[in-house]
């Protein structure tokens, strides 16, 4: 019940504070039209063409990943990063509140106008592909659990900041993380299939890379569950680090604001 | 001011010996972001043909141009911008204001970022190896060295610009990241885009001809008179940004 009140107080904040919301999604457009700008070029020079994909399947691909990304956002590791730096996680701590709970109903609520688009969003190109609704259903069901989790890889990576000074690497670094590996440049494919083979699994690109792949060229459903698979194992490997990182950073917390 | 200054540098630097181990970490997510935008370049000229004039190695001297100006800022005015942004929301200015220093300035006395300096200084050092393979006349270093300058001048005050608008609007919090974002998403050749795009981003909000210059005049294609009037935008928006920080003043309540 308290965790539906955080998830309510959250989504009413992200709507009258409109401000970012416009900022995220014109930068999101913006990150869109130069990647398909970048690839235009070089498919009408000839100078790279990727296989499987033509430009508009390269197009939608592109367009898909950067949205995916947007309501896959990394803010909760930013939320409780400053929280972390500016001690206010005490009174988070002192409630009858799971951190993880709290932030994790923080994170539906702020992203719920996010995750509404990108399900009309699969609706769509999943239509356009001509993929069956048994199919789309189980994408839908891959996304939830890549959700989760990704938020716990963010709430891992906000827990840095209990050994941290600065925050704003952290910005540079999961963005460019999320940049390359999440297929926001390019498809993840067009790596040598060398490398491609190990990064494939990589959690970045499991929330964003898979999905637009599925929903452009195409995967099969065992391809589908071995992903859903892996990442499942991914979100139990997470949430033992997030217990142990816990334990650690708050030996070292010292609830008053740092630096 | 020197004093001032001096004493600054004393204390980043001791910030940065007493906490070694996040310094380096600080260091290496913040290569990583250059590294990863390296990898892109060979992905995209894997073929090494040229595309609307510009070839691998071009693309490369882009990106690492680029490295070298954010990793300038990055060193000697991101920790007072994120300090500023956070006193603007919390109505903690009073500290600077009453201090017998030019508030606009005196915020970026809170420290030097001591990782940036390094990957400045390997970027720097990239940079410098990829120019090997250019002919280059004195002049044209001179050209190039200025047009890095006005770059990062160009982009503290575009960040200053936004940050000040925290002034006016209420739990804006991307404003802080919207020049970093633009800066790694414009780090493309300037001929990529479309017209519509190249237009706004070169005389409305400059992001290109930051990203672009010094490229160009290593390629010849950048001219001394293009370098001036980019020089004199730099001056003009040093004078619109101290306009909207006087009057962001008049809008400010403290908190005290």
């Amino acid at each position: 019940m308290k965790y539906l009140y955080v998830f309510l107080a959250s989504l009413k904040a992200k709507l009258i504070y409109r401000t970012n919301i416009v900022l995220e999604y014109g930068l999101t457009i913006l990150q869109v039209g130069v990647s398909i700008f970048v690839w235009e070029a070089l498919y009408s020079q000839k100078a790279l063409v990727v296989p499987n994909y033509s430009l508009e399947k390269l197009n939608a691909y592109l367009f898909l990943a950067n949205f995916l990304a947007l309501s896959f956002s990394v803010a909760p590791a930013f939320r409780l990063a400053t929280q972390i730096k500016s001690g206010r996680l005490s009174t988070l701590l002192e409630r009858p509140i799971s951190l993880y709970g709290e932030h994790l109903a923080y994170f539906i609520g702020d992203q719920f106008l996010g995750i509404v688009i990108n399900l009309c969003l699969v609706v769509y190109f999943g239509s356009l592909s001509g993929i069956s609704v048994l199919m789309l259903l189980l994408l839908v069901i891959y996304l939830a659990f890549a959700g989760v989790m990704f938020f716990s890889l963010m709430m891992i990576l906000g827990m840095l900041a209990f050994w941290l000074i600065e925050l704003w690497p952290l910005r540079s670094f999961v963005t460019a993380c999320y940049l390359l590996f999440g297929g926001r440049y390019f498809p993840l494919s067009h790596l040598p299939n060398k490398f491609f083979i190990v990064i494939q699994y990589n959690p970045f690109s499991l929330v964003t890379d898979i999905p637009a792949r599925f929903l452009t060229v195409g995967l099969s459903g065992y391809e589908l569950m071995q992903y859903l698979i892996v990442t499942l194992g991914w979100t139990f490997i997470f949430l033992v680090i997030y217990r142990l990182i816990l334990k650690h950073g708050l030996r070292l917390y010292e609830g008053v604001e740092s630096i | 001011m020197m004093r001032v200054l001096s004493c600054a540098w004393d204390k980043s630097l001791k910030q940065f010996m007493i906490y070694r181990a996040t310094g380096w970490l600080t260091f290496l997510l913040a290569i990583i972001f250059y590294a990863i935008e390296y990898v892109t370049g060979y992905v995209y000229f894997s073929s090494n043909t040229s595309v609307n004039g510009w070839d691998r190695t071009d693309y490369l001297v882009l990106v690492t141009g680029i490295s070298v100006m954010v990793s300038a800022y990055n060193f000697i005015f991101i920790l007072g911008h994120e300090e500023l942004s956070e006193l603007i929301v919390d109505g903690g200015l009073d500290s600077l204001l009453l201090k017998p220093l030019d508030p606009y300035w005196s915020v970026m006395l809170v420290g030097f970022d001591m990782p940036s300096l390094i990957e400045l200084v390997v970027t720097t050092a990239v940079f410098i190896y990829l120019l090997q393979n250019y002919t280059l006349g004195i002049i044209k270093v001179f050209m190039i060295i200025w047009a890095l300058i006005m770059g990062v001048m160009m982009i503290f005050l575009l960040n200053r610009i936004c940050i000040c608008f925290n002034f006016w609007l209420a739990k804006a919090s991307s404003l802080g990241g919207v020049i970093e974002d633009l800066t790694s998403m414009l780090s493309r050749p300037k001929v990529f885009f479309p017209t519509i795009i190249q237009l706004v981003f070169t005389f409305v909000v400059p992001v290109l001809t930051v990203t672009n210059m010094p490229v160009e005049i290593i390629k010849g294609d950048g001219s001394v008179k293009e370098l001036v009037y980019f020089s004199i935008a730099c001056v003009a928006l040093y004078y619109l940004s101290r306009y909207e920080w006087n009057q962001g003043m008049k809008n400010y309540y403290s908190a005290n």
